[in-house]
């Protein structure tokens, strides 16, 4: 019989390897979805309004990648756009200068 | 599908030249392999497919949720992915990324004081990553060898401190050469035959941290 091959040796490991991958034996499955980052007190009587937005691709990549650094500036797993919209919408309701940039910004699109 | 990311903070530390040739190597035993360049600034590994028309295909994925979206992407159709990263400490993010999805990382090392400097470094975010993944424990991940002088001191002095400081060091060395410090750009043959296939067999060996002691 031939010996096989370094090449072959190799097909045949990866093979075995993501055989084992996906009967969950040893290996890793993909990240989840959702990894849990807040500890606050879900309020019992008030359930949270969900607000969906749409934004133009480049807006969203965008924001995607500024997500990504804020959590590495933050030191934690992730920023996600619930995090960061939250604390925008607390900030423009108490704070007048911000808000009065916001208001120029719908203006000039009017 | 297996995600080997090739990972150094440090740039210039033949993260690209391993990543072609450790693609190059699964591809040679007839598996389905995708490169993915998520070095964004350089692109070394993109620019290096298409130039030199290698037969598996590269992604540019420079994003700092990659382990999001590469396996959407990928979907069910590659037996491995090689993910080349990028250097610069700006990009760290992309980088735990990729290091989070990995179920390999490879740490491309010359036993020179400046990289070795570095590793440190590699190894706080290797286990940064343990916390995100979903089995809590960091990705199979070793260091290799590369550009080592044939019979230099250096390179058992670097092996055994990087060994010392809890690393895996894989036996594969790869010699300082033309063949791959001039590498880049052309056709990659015989890479499993090479220091290269090696390794990657050899880190194919190893099991899981927590099951290694």
């Amino acid at each position: 019989m031939t010996p096989k091959t370094r090449a072959e040796q190799l097909a045949e490991k990866t093979k075995r390897l993501e055989a084992r991958q996906q009967t969950g034996a040893g290996h890793q499955e993909a990240a989840p979805s959702h990894v849990p980052h807040s500890t606050a007190a879900e309020p019992v009587l008030a359930k949270p309004v969900r607000s969906t937005l749409d934004l133009p691709p480049a807006t969203h990549r965008d924001l995607q990648a500024w997500l990504g650094e804020a959590a590495v500036r933050l030191g934690r797993a992730r920023v996600t756009k619930q995090d960061v919209l939250e604390a925008m919408v607390r900030r423009l309701l108490v704070d007048e200068t911000l808000a009065r940039l916001i208001l120029a910004d719908l203006k000039e699109r009017q | 599908m297996l995600v080997i990311a090739v990972v150094n903070l440090k740039g210039g530390s033949r993260k690209t030249t391993t990543t072609g040739f450790l693609g190059a190597a699964f591809h040679e035993g007839g598996l389905r392999v995708l490169g993915v360049d998520a070095d964004g600034e350089n692109e070394s590994l993109a620019r290096w497919q298409s130039g030199a028309d290698l037969p598996w295909p590269v992604i540019g994925m420079a994003v700092p949720n990659l382990h999001k979206t590469l396996p959407g992407v990928a979907g069910d159709r590659y037996d491995v992915a090689v993910i080349d990263t990028p250097p610069m400490k700006a990009q760290r993010g992309t980088v735990l990324s990729a290091v989070r999805l990995a179920t390999h990382v490879v740490v491309p090392m010359a036993p020179t004081p400046v990289e070795y400097d570095r590793l440190a470094a590699v190894k706080e975010l290797i286990e940064e990553s343990a916390d995100l993944r979903p089995d809590g424990r960091p990705p199979v991940n070793a260091v290799l060898l590369t550009g080592v002088t044939k019979r230099a001191a250096s390179t058992a002095f670097y092996r055994q401190q990087a060994e010392e400081a809890g690393w895996k060091v894989l036996q594969a060395e790869v010699i300082h050469s033309q063949r791959f410090s001039q590498a880049w750009g052309d056709p990659i043959k015989n890479a499993a035959k090479g220091p290269y296939g090696a390794a990657a067999e050899e880190l194919l060996d190893l099991e899981p941290e927590e099951a290694r002691a």
